[in-house]
């Protein structure tokens, strides 16, 4: 299977979580993906969108690049922002041990996005954020 | 999502069905304002037929504890499976909101 690339360009906000979920999902169900797997990719692609959303940005909304590879075994969307640099994957696990008082959900989104997707990715590459998700099918 | 409630001895057991995330969210948050609007609510949140959860949803559940808490309430959730019942454990929220397996245990749990 030669891989197959779709792309779209999104408002980058946080309101823009649905369309973003649905024009992947679109996608990825109709390259087989099981459906437990499709609610990772959802779940990765709502907690990504609305950080791009909500902090990329310093005068909101900018644009997000939305562009979807499938390939033989690998379905790899990809999140791209000209905002500020900023890495996920550097971000520290939140303390999930701690009270109930001292709970906090800050940094929480992104660790869930790793937990569920197979690898992800990032690239700070021509001012642009490149955030890679992809699940092994 | 859609939300349907009714009054078990005494507790209320909210059933959430479909998704709750940061498109759904805040309509789940005002209507539970409604709910813990009385003196030591008891609330149960059954989730057996909620098919997705985010950071989102989860902080929604756990503002709802934080606020219980302070007013002498107690909520719970159950019916936890699939996505909603692996993003309630990988984040740890087993340790701070109590969970049991159906919403009949959960109520016997809040008496």
């Amino acid at each position: 299977m030669c891989p197959e690339t779709q792309e779209r360009v999104f408002s980058a906000k946080p309101e823009n979580v649905a369309s973003v979920t649905e024009f992947v999902s679109a996608i990825a169900e109709k390259a087989g993906i099981h459906p437990k797997r499709l609610l990772h990719l959802q779940l990765a692609l709502e907690e990504a969108v609305m950080n791009i959303g909500s902090y990329a940005y310093e005068t909101p909304p900018g644009e997000l690049l939305v562009r979807v590879t499938t390939s033989a075994g690998r379905f790899v969307t990809e999140l791209i922002d000209e905002g500020k640099p900023f890495d996920p994957i550097a971000m520290d696990t939140p303390n999930l041990k701690a009270e109930l008082s001292e709970r906090k959900i800050g940094g929480l989104g992104i660790f869930l996005l790793r937990k569920v997707m197979d690898e992800v990715h990032y690239r700070r590459q021509d001012g642009r954020n490149i955030l890679t998700l992809v699940i092994c099918m | 999502m859609d939300i349907t409630t009714r009054n078990d001895s005494g507790v209320m057991v909210v059933k959430v069905i479909g998704r709750l995330d940061s498109v759904t969210g805040l309509e789940f948050e005002e209507k539970s304002a409604e709910w813990m609007d009385i003196a030591n609510a008891r609330i149960v949140i059954d989730c057996s037929e909620l098919e997705y959860i985010s950071s989102y949803g989860l902080r929604t559940l756990l503002a709802m504890t934080k606020k219980l808490s302070d007013s002498c309430g107690k909520l719970a959730i159950c019916g936890l499976s699939g996505l909603v019942q692996e993003v309630v454990t990988v984040s740890g929220f087993d340790t701070i909101i109590p969970i049991f397996d159906d919403a009949e245990t959960a109520v016997s749990g809040l008496q």
